[in-house]
């Protein structure tokens, strides 16, 4: 509320100052600007571990921080060699879509060496007071995940992205969930949230009695996703599905889990609750220009007739909706899913920070069946 | 919906808000509202993918022109209303093959024969599953002959139907006065259960205004205050820049308490006065909105010159530019009485409220387009710092929901230095700046809950009732007054001074906005 006297519309450009004088240089930037009334909502962390991520994560925040006013954190892990004290870029967050709005402010701290060990407690100096903290963790969880861990205990919203990570990632996030998360935080994946227009496109055929019907029938789940590259037989993306759609039907894992080869892919018995087996096949359907993982189709069918299908169009945002399922009318529909851009995901995942029980509900059903020598 | 409860994949995607399928049937399709609201808001309702895959929009209306020319007509349309520009052109290409249309006029039963072959069509080739929207943008009064016409062509599934349903919005004005009201409630009655009725008050789809719910439910801090032991006194002002812009037919019939008070304001009334809800669905909020207008004191025929204010606008300018008399705009009598201004000191008798007034005004062709409820509390008790702080005003919480949608909190400080002197200090939160993002349009939101069988934004028939209940006698008392010598405020102004009067003579004034 009070004028500062040397008050400009565009504050200082990001510049660079060691770690203990980060907070009077926002606070400098602030003023520069008149110390407009600013609200802040949250503190976003995001970790990632090169340069590449960093970007990313700089272009992300930047676009989500308009509609989620804060503080955001980029930490860089940098080389676990070569001590150096931790530097930190700090700026002023503009709304793009509103010049010379200023919704937040953003500090990027490259930590090496030794400093890696403490990143928590270098973040936890930084964070805003009174709002929650989000972590975003880029790329791999580190198979020493000390850091990620003591990031994520002090978070109150944890998502990873896994279709950056590998699929034995998805037990240590699962590791994470049953041994140390609190209930009240929430953790969640952005590639989970890509999936959201294929769960509920594939809904959309059970909401009418008939087909209702249909999908207690159901025998089999077929899966078929564009190439991973690391030579999985299955995505993350297509595990969560799977995972999804087992939890949901209450299909059960057997006690050894045995992928059988097929054309293309890999299929795994699982059993309905009355003991019928219901397969679950993972196929590679190579499209080109798809990001690695994304499903292309996705098929329920039973014995008897029933098929309930979605389809990409070639490497497309369009889905073909289509089925058949005795005693019901069901027309033939084309649906667009959303780009699935990190931001946008970021930004729903905001919009709803709660605890996601579907999530955790697919991520327990899928992590065994990929606990230990998947790789084909 | 239970069969959609009882599907195991929809549990937990609720939180998407995603329409079930649906046909909905816009009577009135050629119209303004349609292009400018309807159209556009199912537009972004696909855009956003919240409408379910084979929903189908089919128009109806008297012109006689082909599905192909209904389409074109729409597409230009919601190229110049949507709210989002340009129109993804992919995503109008899979929502254009939806629309479809049917002509006919209101009256005739062929045209309602035409209407259930072609749904029937609808549902066996795009799978809307018998399930209807009708929406009634047409004049009102068509709406109990459409409904009368869509029962006779058994076009109305039963309320207790569970494996389909039919829903009607039902666009205002709702009457003209308490009579009007009521025999067009009983009309709809005759056809549809209450709860398959839904009475559109576009101010509940406002953002800011589902905000106000938010503020008083959400926070701790506010409702104990929220009372007449810490309030003064609250004004609600529905302020437009604008005139009458070409309806002038509609509007002489009408009038700003029609227009505005009845429906609007009173909406505002209701969510700033009402007690905690029970839970937030539509019967527990409604029935604590509408024991606020039970409660309301009733204007003795006596009072009503002193606790109303009328006016109309004559000449005058607004932002340099010289803006004509009322009575000078296109389809207005040159000696209209109608008023384009009014303004009410209502009065709630409840525990809460009891000798709080609020005092309530809209008009036309003021000086500035703005919508806000402004909370006065009482004073200090005593003023422990001197003449500075005599001269700060009692605390004043400023609820804004149009144009730029916050909330202002006035408290008094310290002024630097080394006198104890105290100034009045606004601290401003605004939507805008905090929340970077565009909301959905109104209709979007209303029609989205609608499909969805949410009514918590709609009005129900006894908030109908009850506010003609207050407001017709007043309109009638004005009628058989002798009017104000009209025009008696100048376009541009804050209003006529009788309005000033109004709270003058309790010793407050209007907040300048
Ligand atoms: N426009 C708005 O922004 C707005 C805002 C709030 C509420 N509303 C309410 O929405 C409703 C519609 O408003 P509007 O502005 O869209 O009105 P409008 O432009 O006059 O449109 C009325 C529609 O009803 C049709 N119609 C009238 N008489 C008919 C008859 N005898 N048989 C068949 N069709 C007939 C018209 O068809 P023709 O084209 O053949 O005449 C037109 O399609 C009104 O109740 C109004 O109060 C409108």
């Amino acid at each position: 509320m009070e004028e500062a006297v040397t008050a400009t519309s565009v504050p200082p450009g990001p510049i660079e100052v060691p770690i203990d004088q980060a907070e009077s240089a926002i606070n400098r930037a602030w003023l520069s600007l008149g110390d407009p009334a600013r609200a802040r909502t949250l503190n976003l962390v995001c970790v990632c571990q090169n340069d590449a991520e960093l970007d990313y994560a700089v272009h992300a925040a930047r676009d989500v921080i308009p509609g989620h006013p804060g503080r955001v954190i980029v930490v860089k892990l940098d080389s676990p060699v070569g001590d150096a004290p931790v530097l930190t870029r700090v700026g002023l967050l503009e709304d793009v879509s509103k010049p010379g709005a200023y919704v937040g402010e953003s500090l990027v701290l490259t930590v090496r060496g030794s400093a890696r060990e403490h990143v928590a407690t270098v973040v936890e100096r930084l964070l805003a007071p009174g709002v929650p903290v989000v972590l975003w963790w880029l790329g791999d969880v580190p198979d020493e995940p000390s850091a990620f861990v003591r990031l994520a205990d002090r978070s109150d919203v944890v998502t990873v992205d896994s279709s950056q990570i590998d699929l034995t990632d998805l037990t240590t996030l699962h590791r994470y969930v049953t041994q140390r998360a609190r209930p009240t935080q929430s953790i969640s994946d952005i590639e989970w949230l890509r999936l959201r227009p294929w769960q509920e496109s594939l809904a959309r055929f059970f909401d009418d009695p008939a087909t209702l019907a249909g999908l207690s029938r159901a025998e089999s789940l077929e899966l078929a996703f564009h190439t991973p590259s690391r030579g999985d037989f299955a995505s993350a993306k297509a595990a969560l599905f799977a995972g999804w759609f087992a939890a949901r039907l209450t299909l059960r894992t057997p006690a050894t889990i045995r992928w059988a080869p097929r054309e293309n892919g890999r299929a795994l018995w699982l059993s309905r609750p009355d003991g019928q087996p219901f397969a679950l096949t993972m196929t590679i359907d190579h499209r080109p220009g798809l990001h690695e993982g994304a499903l292309t189709r996705v098929t329920v069918s039973s014995a008897v007739g029933d098929r309930f299908e979605l389809e990409r169009e070639g490497a497309s945002r369009v889905l073909a909706w289509r089925g058949a399922c005795a005693g019901a009318v069901l027309p033939e529909a084309v649906l667009r899913i959303g780009p699935p851009d990190t931001p946008r995901m970021l930004r729903r995942l905001l919009d709803r920070p709660e605890r996601d029980e579907l999530f955790l509900e697919a991520l327990a059903q899928a992590a065994p069946w990929f606990g230990g020598g998947y790789r084909s | 919906m239970t069969t959609t409860m009882e599907n195991p994949l929809r549990a937990g995607l609720d939180d998407e808000r995603l329409a079930p399928p649906c046909a909905i049937v816009i009577f009135g399709a050629s119209g303004d509202l349609t292009r400018r609201k309807l159209v556009p808001a199912l537009y972004h309702l696909q855009l956003s993918r919240m409408l379910a895959p084979g929903s189908a929009v089919v128009g109806f209306a008297r012109k006689d022109v082909g599905v192909e020319e209904f389409r074109r007509e729409q597409r230009e349309a919601t190229a110049q209303f949507a709210r989002s520009k340009p129109v993804d052109t992919e995503a109008w290409a899979t929502f254009e093959p939806s629309l479809s249309y049917v002509h006919g006029t209101f009256d005739e039963p062929e045209a309602y024969a035409r209407l259930k072959a072609h749904l029937e069509t609808v549902d066996a080739t795009m799978g809307t599953r018998g399930n209807r929207l009708f929406y009634f943008a047409t004049p009102p009064e068509f709406f109990s002959v459409i409904a009368k016409h869509l029962k006779a062509a058994g076009l109305v599934a039963d309320a207790a139907d569970r494996s389909r349903f039919t829903r009607v919005i039902v666009e205002k004005p709702f009457g003209s006065n308490l009579e009007s009201s009521r025999a067009l409630d009983r009309a709809l009655h005759e056809v549809l259960d209450e709860s398959q009725i839904y009475r559109i008050d576009h101010y509940l789809g406002k953002e800011a205004v589902q905000n106000l719910l938010a503020f008083r439910f959400g926070n701790a801090i506010f409702e104990p205050l929220w009372r007449r032991e810490f309030i003064d006194h609250v004004q609600i002002t529905v302020a437009e820049e604008i005139g009458i812009e070409g309806r002038g037919k509609f509007y002489e019939g009408a009038g700003a308490t029609r227009d505005i008070i009845q429906n609007h304001l009173f909406q505002l009334l209701m969510l700033v006065a009402m007690e905690p809800p029970s839970a937030f669905d539509a019967d527990a909020v409604r029935d604590e909105k509408v024991k606020v207008l039970r409660a309301l004191r009733p204007m003795s025929r006596d009072r009503i010159p002193e606790l109303t204010a009328r006016g109309q606008y004559g000449r005058g300018t607004l932002g340099g530019g010289l803006l004509p008399a009322y009575r000078e705009e296109q389809d207005v009598s040159p000696n209209s009485r109608t008023e384009t201004y009014a303004a009410m000191r209502v009065e709630i008798e409840n525990w809460r409220w009891q000798g709080v007034p609020f005092y309530i005004r809209t008009g036309k062709r003021l000086t500035r387009r703005v919508t806000e409820i402004a909370v006065r509390f009482k004073g200090i008790p005593v003023a422990l710092f001197g003449r500075s702080q005599a001269e700060t005003a009692p605390n004043e919480l400023v609820l804004r929901i149009q144009p730029d949608e916050g909330i202002t909190l006035r408290f008094a400080a310290k002024q630097p230095g080394s006198h104890m002197v105290l100034r009045d200090v606004n601290m401003d939160f605004r939507y805008g700046a905090t929340w970077g993002r565009t909301s959905a349009d109104a209709y979007e939101r209303l029609i989205l809950d609608a499909l969805l069988g949410d009514a918590t934004l709609f009005a129900r028939d006894d908030e109908v009732d009850e506010a003609w209940r207050y407001v017709s006698p007043i309109l009638e008392a004005w009628a058989e007054m002798p009017a104000p010598s009209f025009p008696n405020y100048a376009a541009g102004t804050w209003g006529p001074a009788s309005a000033e009067a109004l709270v003058e003579r309790d010793g407050r004034r209007w907040r300048r906005p």
